[in-house]
């Protein structure tokens, strides 16, 4: 049944109603002072109570007062301003769905300045924006999580490496005390074999110890981003040479071969300290895997074409060629560690090391037992001669 | 074990909504805000293991309102339930310390999805 045309009277809102109510979407006509519902077309009236004479904010939006998003002082700056209308898109909490509005300034027949309101229901779009806006404000979460976990996790290795430095340094004065005092008590102890033995003993375990602190103190000093490699001019056979007597003291002489090398004087830009270190750690290691008696570690100084080579061989139980790259990894002890104490730090600080110096470090089986790890070096300068270091 | 939670809108239609969704989840709302400054007081008297915030409010918006209650109580958790889904509006309600996202319209499962992300992130 089809609504009477109303006889082409304006000022009679039915006449808009029956006008109106062809528009498939929702339209009303509201008073800009009063916020009286002038008239309002069938699929306005289908959604909400709107009937004319109405408050539109609560007819449409269920707020007893002029809603907090109402844009009719918005609608008046763009009258003045020469545009009679404004598009936006609003959420009505009252029926959960999104609209597209397009809300124009009107001066009604009886001289009321009027909204006229047209509304297009958009909430299927707007779910697949917000889904995306959803997972967007989700990885931003994640990202503020994920950043307070890396904050955190520095915080506790700063605090550690802290710990170890101030530490390291606090055990260095006791050491010297104790390896100074066993020192005296030597020379006190001309006649008593068993005193000196144990004597010996305070003396290695003090070498042991202070090597332990060399090696905390450097993993700390190359995780340390503000302390910087210092590089320097540094004589390798002489290097070596302070490493070999300072170990063959500690471990015996019959336990480190004489050194073989084809170069007597060669030049390799290091941090002296640090070099010494990863050298260091290798013959530890050296000497820690090879049974006594064994025969005697060999460490041998090369050079090939302009980088030179220290090779450190054991007599150890060998390294299975899965482990190889493992064994450099920090805190990694291998299979064959057993029985043997360790930390899993000394291959990982050689590695640190080395790669601070632009070097490889490297291991591979030996000639007929054990392993042979060797340390390539950028050479500075060299010069060849059969020499025994 | 029912949490306690505030529910900060404007729009009367929206709290009653969030009162019917969260008791039916089984939590307990203790308080209701309509503006960003009642939100703030509400939170000092009832200290609740949620809230639920609008972002277009009087007075104070909601992201203001979250900035404030935040400074305040560093560990509060403020889920933004909001018919604003612009990049902008996201960014800063977290940045303001926001710890979860809901758009409207509001579903039960959506809303209790985010409140369990954001009980376990704080916990």
């Amino acid at each position: 049944m089809t609504a009477p045309f109303p006889g082409g009277n304006p000022t009679d809102p039915g006449y808009w109603e029956v006008i109106f109510d062809v528009i498939p979407f929702p339209v009303y006509v509201a008073d800009c002072t009063s916020f009286e519902i002038i008239c309002a077309n069938r699929a306005m009236l289908q959604r909400v109570d709107a009937k004319s004479g109405a408050k539109c904010h609560m007819a449409i939006y269920g707020q007893p007062t002029p809603c907090s998003f109402c844009r009719m002082p918005q609608l008046e700056q763009a009258t003045e301003s020469g545009s009679n209308y404004i598009e936006f898109e609003h959420f009505n909490d009252r029926d959960d769905r999104w609209y597209q509005l397009r809300e124009t300034m009107v001066a009604w027949f009886d001289g009321r300045r009027a909204k006229y309101s047209i509304a297009v229901d958009i909430t299927a779009l707007k779910e697949v924006q917000n889904a995306l806006a959803e997972a967007h404000a989700e990885l931003a979460l994640k990202h503020r999580q994920l950043n307070g976990a890396l904050v955190a996790e520095q915080e506790v290795s700063l605090n550690q490496r802290n710990f170890l430095a101030m530490v390291s340094h606090e055990f260095r004065m006791p050491l010297s005390i104790i390896g100074g005092a066993a020192q005296v008590l030597e020379l006190y102890n001309t006649d008593k074999p068993e005193a000196g033995e144990e004597i010996a003993k305070i003396d290695r375990a003090v070498h042991r110890m202070s090597d332990l602190i060399d090696v905390c103190l450097a993993d700390e000093r190359l995780a340390s981003a503000v302390t910087a490699v210092q590089l320097n001019d540094v004589d390798l056979p002489q290097l070596l040479a302070e490493i070999c007597a300072e170990k063959r003291k500690m471990s015996g002489p019959e336990r480190i071969a004489t050194i073989s090398s084809d170069i007597d004087h060669v030049f390799v830009k290091a941090d002296s300290g640090l070099l010494r270190v990863a050298i260091s750690n290798l013959v530890d290691n050296a000497l820690k895997y090879s049974p006594i008696a064994s025969g005697p570690v060999e460490i041998a100084l090369t050079s090939t074409g302009d980088r030179v080579q220290v090779s450190v061989a054991d007599r150890g139980p060998g390294i299975s060629e899965a482990e190889r790259e493992r064994i450099f990894e920090k805190f990694y002890r291998s299979t064959s560690a057993t029985g043997i104490r360790g930390a899993g730090l000394g291959l990982y600080i050689v590695k640190q090391i080395i790669d601070r110096h632009h070097g490889l470090v490297e291991v591979r089986p030996g000639a007929v037992t054990g392993s042979v790890f060797t340390i390539s070096l950028p050479a500075e300068g060299k010069a060849s001669a059969v020499a025994n270091l | 074990m029912p949490l306690k939670v505030i529910i900060v809108d404007d729009s009367i239609i929206t709290v009653k909504k969030l009162i019917v969704l969260l008791e039916g989840l089984g939590h307990q709302v203790v308080a209701t805000a309509g503006t960003g400054i009642e939100a703030l007081e509400a939170y000092r008297a009832h200290k609740p293991d949620f809230l639920t915030m609008d972002i277009t409010m009087p007075d104070m918006d909601g992201v203001q309102a979250t900035a404030s209650i935040i400074s305040e109580y560093p560990d509060a958790r403020i889920i933004m339930v909001t018919s604003h889904g612009q990049e902008r509006m996201v960014i800063d309600s977290l940045e303001a310390g926001a710890s979860g996202y809901v758009l409207k319209p509001v579903r039960i499962d959506k809303l209790s999805d985010m409140i369990a992300k954001v009980m376990e992130r704080t916990a």
